[in-house]
């Protein structure tokens, strides 16, 4: 089995306080994961510690079959992301913006017509990102993404800020690059029913821990939705219950 | 090397930074006219007061004036290139691309280096040629060229010292920080303790204060690339 992600025991701890607790995780090639868990759970931190943004005190990860021992490795011209929110030269225009990605990347220019089609900013013309609004960041942010043509997609809370038309889109999209081009995705969220519709397996974290990987078909055939594996799961039940009564 | 500053130039272009040189350059150039008039006048008074008077020529002040303007603006684009790239959190982008991570902050360093000294020459050449063309028609401005040599140790000096407000900025990550600890700096080189023209126009000192910018530059370069990006 290849994967495109490989998680080996990682930790990692901020003044001495765990955000990341002996986390190990596997991506198939082609799958999509969703990585489902509650705010402040670490779900963002992985994906920096994927990165090497934030370094991880232990524990290995493995990216389209490469090790990351460091900042900026060549294997990350494969990869597409959105690391936390969307941040973008907020002076410069969404097409200069994905320009300057390009020629980071070292490939070349000639899609970024396209691609910003495709995500519905065409008409963003010489307009500062400043300028945009917060769905409109959030598209421009997966046309960088997507730009590259990677054959593997981080996207953390991808669909923040969009409107339910865009949610709609962006799955659609998710699902179309993932079908026809094999991208392997990796995508986080709080919102529990978008996950269960667009994830073939879901990885659910929590206060640093990984609580359970288990695939959408497995939860189906438990008779169970995400919604509640997820609160069974956190024992969320009670507390929901609790609340009530309280 | 050369794509990489290629493309912060493309970031954020130099282009305005150009016509404010310039503008800085008249400046200076009026101000140290005006001092040495206020200097030519002090000096008869010196005769009445038995002080001696303050030896500077015009071309020395306008150059000193114009050297603690660039350290100053020198922690302008520091703050520009570098650190406004953590406080937008752009650095967390750059630092997923598959570029070299020392090599991304050395070519942002050298780019600003680059400009300074160009600054730095360029501001030397205005400075000279107006106060040599003002020389001929006013009687009180004096003027006297330089070394060469030690101008350049001078201006290779200041602007590694100027790089010194790269590390004060990343520690408290705030371009406010940068610029104030750039004024101190352009304050301490400009001190006439050693030289009435400067500290930093003394070859000795400006060569121990160049090490020591270098030295600051190479701690920050360190902390860029070793240290977490939290958010």
């Amino acid at each position: 089995m290849t994967y495109s992600i490989e998680v080996r025991h990682l930790s990692k701890s901020i003044d001495g306080v765990p955000i990341l607790k002996d986390i190990s995780m596997k991506v198939k090639q082609g799958e999509i994961y969703g990585f489902l868990g509650a705010n402040g759970a670490g779900k963002t931190s992985l994906m920096k510690a994927m990165y090497h943004i934030m370094f991880p005190d232990s524990g290995t990860v493995c990216l389209l079959g490469e090790t990351i021992q460091k900042r900026n490795n060549p294997v990350f011209s494969r990869i597409g992301s959105i690391i936390e929110s969307p941040v973008f030269y907020s002076h410069l225009s969404a097409y200069e913006n994905l320009e300057l990605h390009c020629k980071y990347m070292g490939c070349g220019s000639e899609k970024i017509a396209g691609t910003l089609s495709l995500l519905g900013l065409s008409e963003t013309g010489s307009k500062a990102v400043s300028h945009f609004s917060l769905g409109m960041r959030q598209r421009l942010a997966l046309a960088r993404a997507f730009l590259t043509g990677p054959e593997l997609l981080i996207l953390d809370e991808p669909i923040n800020g969009l409107d339910p038309q865009g949610i709609i889109e962006v799955r659609e999209l998710l699902r179309r690059v993932n079908r026809e081009c094999h991208t392997s995705i990796l995508i986080s969220s709080h919102i529990l029913d978008e996950l269960a519709k667009i994830a073939d397996t879901i990885g659910i974290i929590d206060h640093g821990a990984m609580l359970a990987e288990i695939s959408m078909e497995d939860i189906r055939t438990q008779g169970t939705s995400l919604e509640t594996y997820y609160l069974n799961l956190l024992g969320g039940h009670e507390k929901i219950e609790d609340a009530h009564l309280s | 090397m050369r794509t990489l500053i290629y493309l912060e130039i493309k970031k954020f272009p130099l282009k305005s930074h150009f016509a404010g040189l310039l503008a800085a350059n008249i400046i200076v150039f009026l101000l140290s006219i005006f001092t040495s008039s206020l200097l030519a006048a002090n000096g008869d008074a010196s005769a009445l007061t038995g002080l001696p008077p303050v030896q500077l020529d015009t071309l020395t002040l306008a150059v000193m004036l114009m050297r603690a303007v660039l350290i100053v603006w020198e922690a302008v684009l520091i703050s520009i290139f570098i650190i406004e790239e953590y406080r937008n959190k752009t650095i967390s982008l750059l630092f997923t691309y598959p570029v070299n991570c020392t090599k991304l902050i050395l070519g942002k360093l050298l780019l600003i280096c680059g400009a300074m000294l160009l600054f730095h020459g360029l501001s030397n050449i205005f400075q000279a040629a107006c106060i040599f063309w003002a020389g001929k028609y006013l009687a009180f401005i004096t003027f006297r060229f330089g070394n060469p040599l030690v101008q350049a140790v001078t201006a290779i000096s200041s602007v590694l010292l100027g790089l010194l407000p790269l590390y004060i900025g990343l520690i408290k990550n705030s371009t406010i920080a940068a610029i104030v600890s750039s004024v101190a700096i352009a304050a301490a080189a400009a001190n006439s303790q050693g030289n009435s023209a400067g500290l930093i126009a003394n070859p000795a000192a400006a060569i121990i204060l160049g090490v020591i910018g270098a030295v600051f530059s190479a701690m920050a370069i360190h902390r860029m690339v070793s240290s977490d990006l939290r958010s």
